[in-house]
């Protein structure tokens, strides 16, 4: 109970300065790098109309790329099988693959679409009756052409320039990727994007809940203060579940600060099968699971030494089950997270968890 | 009005390597009465601690009973810790909270429902205005232990139970703490109060128990130790049942 206000009122603000820090950081990357992306697109064609207003020409595997200064006419009039170009103007964040692409092309079913991140050049294809046959390389296999167009147009040598490109085919008059992804289906899952940013964050929540885990909970058992709370007329469980939340909130609120640019730019725009609400929940169930696996690490532990060892397994632990949510839907993720931690809480209530500490030095 | 402590029996054994059991604290039996400071007596290892840690909950006894105020501490611990004030060496409280906002939160958990009125109750009994905005962190030992004091008081219970509240505190720091137990005392409340000073039982305890190697010695008024053992101070009984020990002693 102490505790909670504690973490919520002071330890939070000290600990959101460093991912405030990182993700404005990361927001001011990606501004700049879109103002220097500004104005610059690359159009492919078969058929080049001379009304299209091109800035850069060039050939790669057979097709013609052509950088034109507005995406949008080039691929909404229907003359680009394939573009990249910066941010689409329009519903921004959060807005779902088709329903942009409503925005942007008229006659979906016969035109190529551009479209891409301000960060992560996305190619979308579609196939049409024009392209269809056509001896040309087939379109997966232009992605080096393209990307190394892109970067000879900048004027960048390759090495400088690490933004993958993923080519994405469209079935005519449909909204939905068939992705050509080199990352690969396990579990019948079709690993994207941001399921591996999902991971990378997982490890991050991890490595902090290892953090509080020795310098929070462990260091107040050794400070007695778990011997005050005990004395309390408050049940054990209380007490273990109210730093229980405390700590699932804190890196909840730091993860979230941390990736939320990535989650918003790269994992929710890229997938069409997750939306915010199943990115901020698979973070909400991964922050439970850590905390459910290293808060009895801090209780049951009967040294610093063995809290670090036990805790070093349990967020290795943590780092596999947090990232296995994205095998599952996120409500069951979340209910199934939630269960855990409270079978825990009634555990070390049961084991008599909140009383350990004065096991370390009987008299 | 009811017993404030009624121990019957209570016996504690530490498993030891090899399979085998030191008994800490071995079948003792005592009561604290309201209004009465009761002493419990010993040198650095006789079992004081784990006796009054089982008599607050933190460890089950092997054997006995203990309540307080009628309620059974083992079987009702919630209940049993309304009516209980506690302070130890070992009890801690959090650093980065001021003095106010521990007293605040200790009074809301604890039931209070007046808590605004009884912080400043205990801040003004305890002398702690100058200090009430600071954190626990950025207190002295003196500070401290009143502050530890206040928070086992906010709640005005009618037991307070005390382990060493005087260590580690100079002599004039030592005395306002033992004027507050006398005060707690005079407004009705039973004290246990364990201590391995014997001046400071002599100044405040109305009774006093002896607890050598984990057993009751003696248990008495200090005028009626020193007259069965025809002493002239508690201290001259504490040596006397010391020796007396380490001569039935097999060394």
């Amino acid at each position: 109970m102490l505790r909670t206000r504690e973490l919520w009122t002071r330890m939070l603000i000290p600990s959101m300065v460093l991912p405030v820090v990182l993700g404005g950081l990361v927001i001011i990357l990606i501004e700049m790098k879109e103002s220097e992306q500004r104005d610059r697109v690359v159009a492919l064609s078969t058929d080049t109309p001379e009304e299209l207003p091109v800035a850069i020409e060039y050939e790669a595997d057979g097709w013609q790329v052509l950088w034109v200064d507005d995406p949008q006419a080039a691929v909404s009039d229907g003359r680009a099988d394939l573009g990249v170009g910066p941010w689409i103007p329009g519903p921004g964040l959060g807005t779902r693959l088709g329903e942009r692409l409503d925005l942007v092309v008229g006659d979906a079913g016969r035109v190529g679409v551009s479209r891409s991140d301000r960060y992560l050049w996305t190619v979308h294809v579609w196939e049409t009756e024009d392209t269809r046959g056509d001896a040309k390389a087939p379109l997966d296999e232009v992605e080096d052409g393209v990307f190394e167009g892109l970067v000879a147009a900048q004027g960048l040598p390759s090495r400088e320039v690490a933004w993958p490109i993923f080519l994405h085919r469209l079935k005519p008059k449909s909204e939905a990727a068939e992705r050509d992804s080199p990352l690969p289906v396990l579990l019948g899952h079709p690993i994207q994007f941001c399921d591996l940013v999902h991971c990378l964050s997982v490890s991050v929540i991890s490595l902090l809940g290892y953090l509080v885990m020795l310098f929070g909970t462990f260091a107040d058992r050794g400070a007695g203060i778990f011997e005050t709370q005990s004395t309390l007329a408050v049940p054990a469980w209380v007490v273990f579940l109210s730093r229980a939340l405390a700590m699932v909130f804190l890196l909840t609120a730091a993860t979230l600060v941390l990736f939320l640019p990535v989650f918003g730019f790269e994992g929710v725009v890229d997938s069409e099968s997750r939306g915010w609400a199943e990115v901020v929940s698979d973070v909400l169930a991964s922050c439970i699971l850590v905390t459910s696996l290293v808060l009895p690490s801090a209780i049951l532990s009967q040294s610093g030494q063995q809290a670090a060892s036990i805790g070093g397994y349990s967020i290795i632990v943590a780092m596999f089950a947090g990232g296995a949510v994205i095998f599952v839907p996120s409500w069951v993720a979340l209910l199934a997270a939630s269960l855990v931690l409270l079978i825990c809480v009634f555990a070390l209530d049961w084991m008599d968890g909140l009383n350990r500490a004065a096991r370390l030095d009987p008299q | 009005m009811s017993r404030r402590i009624e121990v019957e029996g209570l016996t504690k054994r530490w498993p030891q390597p090899g399979g085998t059991t030191k008994t800490a604290v071995d079948g003792i039996s005592f009561v604290v009465e309201p209004g009465e400071v009761f002493g419990l007596l010993g040198p650095n290892g006789a079992g004081k601690t784990t006796t009054l840690r089982m008599l607050v909950g933190l460890e089950k006894p092997d054997e006995g009973t203990a309540r307080l105020l009628g309620v059974d501490v083992h079987r009702e611990p919630i209940r049993a810790r309304r009516n209980l004030g506690y302070l130890s060496t070992t009890s801690g409280l959090p650093a980065r909270l001021t003095v106010r906002e521990v007293l605040d939160v200790t009074a809301r958990v604890q039931g209070v429902r007046d808590a605004a009125a009884a912080v400043e109750r205990v801040i003004r009994t305890f002398r702690l205005s100058s200090f009430s905005s600071q954190f626990i962190s950025t207190l002295s030992t003196g500070m401290l232990q009143r502050t530890r004091l206040a928070v086992a008081f906010v709640h005005e219970p009618p037991l307070l139970v005390l382990d060493e509240p005087a260590s580690g505190l100079d002599v004039v720091a030592s005395e306002e703490l033992l004027s507050f137990v006398v005060r707690a005392r005079d407004g009705g409340a039973g004290v246990l109060l364990s201590t391995h000073v014997i001046a400071e039982a002599e100044e405040v305890c109305d009774r006093v128990l002896i607890l050598l190697e984990g057993q009751v010695a003696a248990i008495g008024t200090p005028a009626e130790l020193c007259a069965a053992h025809g002493a002239d101070s508690l201290r001259a009984v504490f040596r006397s049942l010391v020796r007396s020990r380490d001569a039935g002693s097999p060394q």
